[in-house]
Parts: structure tokens; C-alpha cells; sequence
């Protein structure tokens, strides 16, 4: 091979070699990335460029954050909030639409969260006031180190979460409350004919026992509640959710009394009347199998 | 008393069914109107269902009720895959949903039950909504 001709080879295969790989493979300070969260029906969608420490102090990273001015939790183009439906946010309604996200920074005392309609700004150009915005008071607290910045969503219930933001050991936090698509209340009048005792019969019973036991229904906090006797110790007192015509379905509470879990479709009562009165009712899965009865005693 | 156990088997299918239900978003929707004529001809059978014995009796009763069956939406997401129109539909064809949607099988024995009870199509859909809408 003449030498003139090796040498172009060589230069050609350098060239290839060291050539930049494809710009979207590219690493980069702040990678993108995404939360994305369901609550009944709600899609909450968080997009970010997500900045690490690496060791330094300063907030978020960079020397052009600083405390009592405006910056987006991220990095790059602003931190971006998709809602496909109204949520509200620490008490404070927010109307589905995307939106820039923004936070006042305060050394001492809450943030202020701001949504700016305008989704599409870089992050050194924190938007003017304007009357779209939603301004939402944000407490902040200490947590265990993180080194990315992370959106998560770290506690969530039937109809709600709390959607939390953290740098360093700095987390933000928001309480996300949906519209729930089942009402858990009822109406006094439409509650009372079920009120009463029932004597609920299992109908494959744990072994060594009679499967037997009290089933009480009754009306509290505008809410028709149930719990069984000796009392259950999943369920406890739960909410009887109408979701049809003498249809409910149990609303699990937590230990705040906020409904923390919809049994629907996994567990159905279905009530039987009599003369107009609930007398019976009937326990079923979702896979309609039968699991138990209820009759109504004096 | 103690329903853990019933619940960690609903929980268990739970999240099956959950997942399946927002496969894909937009499901819900009227109950389709039962199309004239229809049969439950290509509701899967026999052979076809060796692997799940269990569903036999299940397919069975939606083949002897079609007219019924082809009037309710099924909330599994099918309703967005071509082909679907009603919740017979996951029943028929070689790759029927119902062999392994518990949204679908669910329904189904819901509809079997309550048209074997006497139900109007008009009650079923109202007791399917409640359960699975």
C-alpha cells in the first residue's frame, strides 16, 4: 500500500474516532427527566432538568440563585407542570393547563410556588407577575441528603399526595388534592334506611372459626360508615362509597381519616330491600364470586 | 374476623386490573346498542380454552347470551383495540382478552350472573358501571 494512501486511511479512521458521538446522546450537567403520577383519573406530570450537587453548596448550583429571587426548581428550560385536570395545591386551586414552575427562595420561613402559563422559558428568565399565574405557599423542610434534584411524589391517598421537590437536604412540598370521581358523602336521608346492625355470615370461614360476626352500619360526618364486630383489622371503620343504586364499595381510612384507598372493583356490597328497607346484602369480588352475607337484626 | 386475605388476593388482581384499566386512557363511554343478529358464534371454546379450564364455564355463559353481552362496554381499555365493539368482543377470536383481563372476566361473570337472575340489560349495565365503570 503506498504510504500516501495509508496515511489518508489512518486520518480518515482518526477523524472517525474522534469524532463527537450523536448530540442526544451527549452527558450532560442536568439530565431530563420525568414524574408522572395518576390519582384517580388526574395525570400530574413534572419535566426537569435534574442538576446534582457535586459537592456544591451553593443553591441549586449555581452562583445565579440566590435567596429572595425567583428561580425553577431544575436546571436549563424551566421546571414544566402538566395537569389534565384541576388539582389544587396546598388548598389553592389550579386549573388543568401546563405551566413553568417557579419558586420564591426564602432563607427563612415558606417558598413561594409560582405556575407560570408561559411553559417554555429558559431558566434565566424567571417570568414578570401576571394575572395567569398561581401563586402557592409552600412550607419547606430538612430531609435526608438527595444529591439529584427529584420530584416524587413520596405519599399519595385515594385523592391526593403530596408532590414534594428536593435539593440537597432541602425539600419543598406541595399537597396535591384531586377531584375525586366518587362523592364518599351521602346525604342523611338517603343514608339512614341502611343504618342498623346485621349479622354478617363469611361464607368460606378462616379454619377454627364460625365466620360469624356483627356488622354495623351508621351514619357519621355526612358519611354512611361501617365496621365489622369483633372489628376487622385491615379495614377498621370505613366508608361506604354509593357507586349505584344500593351499590357501595368500602373507602379505607388512614390514620388522619383521609380515605386512603377505594376498594373498587376488588369488593362490592350489594344491599337487598324489603318493603323499601335494606334488609340484606351481599359481599362480592371482583371476580363476582360470592363471600359473604349480611341480614339485618332488630 | 379478618379479610386480609381476601384483600391481598383483590389487591394482588387489583393491580392487574388497575394497570389494565388505564391500558389505554379513554375507555369509558356509552354502552354500545346489541347489533341485530348477533350470535356468540366466535365466543372461544373447547380446546381453545385447555390452558384456563376455569373460564369454561364463564365463556359458556357469554356464548348462550349475546344479545346481552353485546350491549355493555368493558372498562378494561379493549374498548380502544381494533375490532372491539362490546364486551362479547373480548370473548371471541383466538387471542380473546377475557382468557387473562380480570376486568374483562369480572364483567363477565357479573353479566352471566345477573341475566341468569333475571336482570334487564338496562339493570346489568347499571350494576357493571357501579363495579367496574
Amino acid at each position: 500500500m503506498p504510504r500516501c494512501f495509508r496515511s489518508a486511511v489512518l486520518t480518515a479512521l482518526s477523524v472517525l474516532l474522534l469524532a463527537p458521538v450523536d448530540g442526544a446522546a451527549q452527558i450532560r450537567a442536568s439530565e431530563l427527566g420525568t414524574l408522572t403520577q395518576m390519582i384517580d383519573g388526574t395525570k400530574i406530570s413534572v419535566t426537569y432538568s435534574r442538576p446534582r450537587t457535586r459537592g456544591r453548596k451553593v443553591l441549586f448550583g449555581t452562583s445565579a440563585a440566590h435567596w429572595g429571587e425567583v428561580w425553577t426548581p431544575g436546571a436549563n428550560f424551566a421546571t414544566v407542570l402538566e395537569l389534565n385536570k384541576e388539582v389544587t395545591l396546598n388548598g389553592i386551586p389550579v386549573p388543568k393547563g401546563k405551566y413553568s414552575v417557579w419558586m420564591v427562595l426564602r432563607e427563612q420561613g415558606d417558598w413561594t410556588t409560582i405556575l407560570d402559563p408561559n411553559w417554555r422559558i429558559y431558566h434565566m428568565n424567571p417570568p414578570d407577575s401576571n394575572a395567569g399565574q398561581v401563586r402557592v405557599r409552600t412550607p419547606v423542610t430538612e430531609a435526608p441528603f438527595v444529591d439529584v434534584l427529584t420530584w416524587s411524589m413520596p405519599e399519595l391517598s385515594a385523592n391526593g399526595g403530596t408532590l414534594a421537590m428536593q435539593w440537597g437536604t432541602t425539600r419543598a412540598t406541595l399537597k396535591v388534592t384531586v377531584q375525586p370521581t366518587l362523592e364518599s358523602t351521602l346525604p342523611e336521608a338517603d343514608a339512614r334506611p341502611y343504618v342498623g346492625r346485621y349479622e354478617y355470615r363469611e361464607l368460606k370461614p378462616a379454619p377454627g372459626t364460625s365466620g360469624l360476626s356483627a356488622f354495623i352500619v351508621f351514619y357519621d360526618n355526612r358519611t354512611l360508615k361501617a365496621r365489622w364486630e369483633p372489628n376487622d383489622a385491615y379495614m377498621q371503620t370505613f366508608a361506604l362509597i354509593r357507586v349505584g343504586p344500593d351499590i357501595f364499595t368500602p373507602g379505607i381510612y388512614d390514620k388522619t381519616g383521609v380515605i386512603y384507598e377505594v376498594l373498587r372493583p376488588d369488593m362490592m356490597f350489594t344491599f337487598r330491600r324489603e318493603t323499601g328497607k335494606p334488609v340484606t346484602f351481599s359481599v362480592r369480588g371482583l371476580d363476582d364470586e360470592l363471600e359473604g352475607t349480611g341480614t339485618r337484626k332488630p | 374476623m379478618n379479610r386480609r386475605s381476601f384483600l391481598a388476593v383483590a389487591g394482588f388482581v387489583s393491580a392487574d386490573a388497575v394497570f389494565a384499566r388505564r391500558r389505554p386512557v379513554g375507555s369509558t363511554g356509552a354502552h354500545p346498542t346489541p347489533r341485530k343478529g348477533i350470535t356468540g358464534a366466535k365466543v372461544l371454546m373447547g380446546a381453545k380454552l385447555a390452558k384456563w379450564p376455569d373460564l369454561l364455564k364463564l365463556f359458556d355463559g357469554i356464548r348462550t347470551i349475546p344479545e346481552t353481552a353485546d350491549g355493555i362496554r368493558c372498562s378494561c381499555g379493549c374498548a380502544e383495540l381494533p375490532g372491539y365493539y362490546s364486551l362479547l368482543s373480548c370473548f371471541e377470536g383466538d387471542d380473546a382478552m377475557a382468557m387473562i383481563c380480570p376486568i374483562c372476566q369480572g364483567a363477565g361473570k357479573l353479566t352471566v350472573r345477573l341475566h341468569g337472575e333475571g336482570r334487564s340489560l338496562a339493570e346489568i349495565r347499571i350494576a357493571v358501571d357501579a363495579q367496574f365503570g
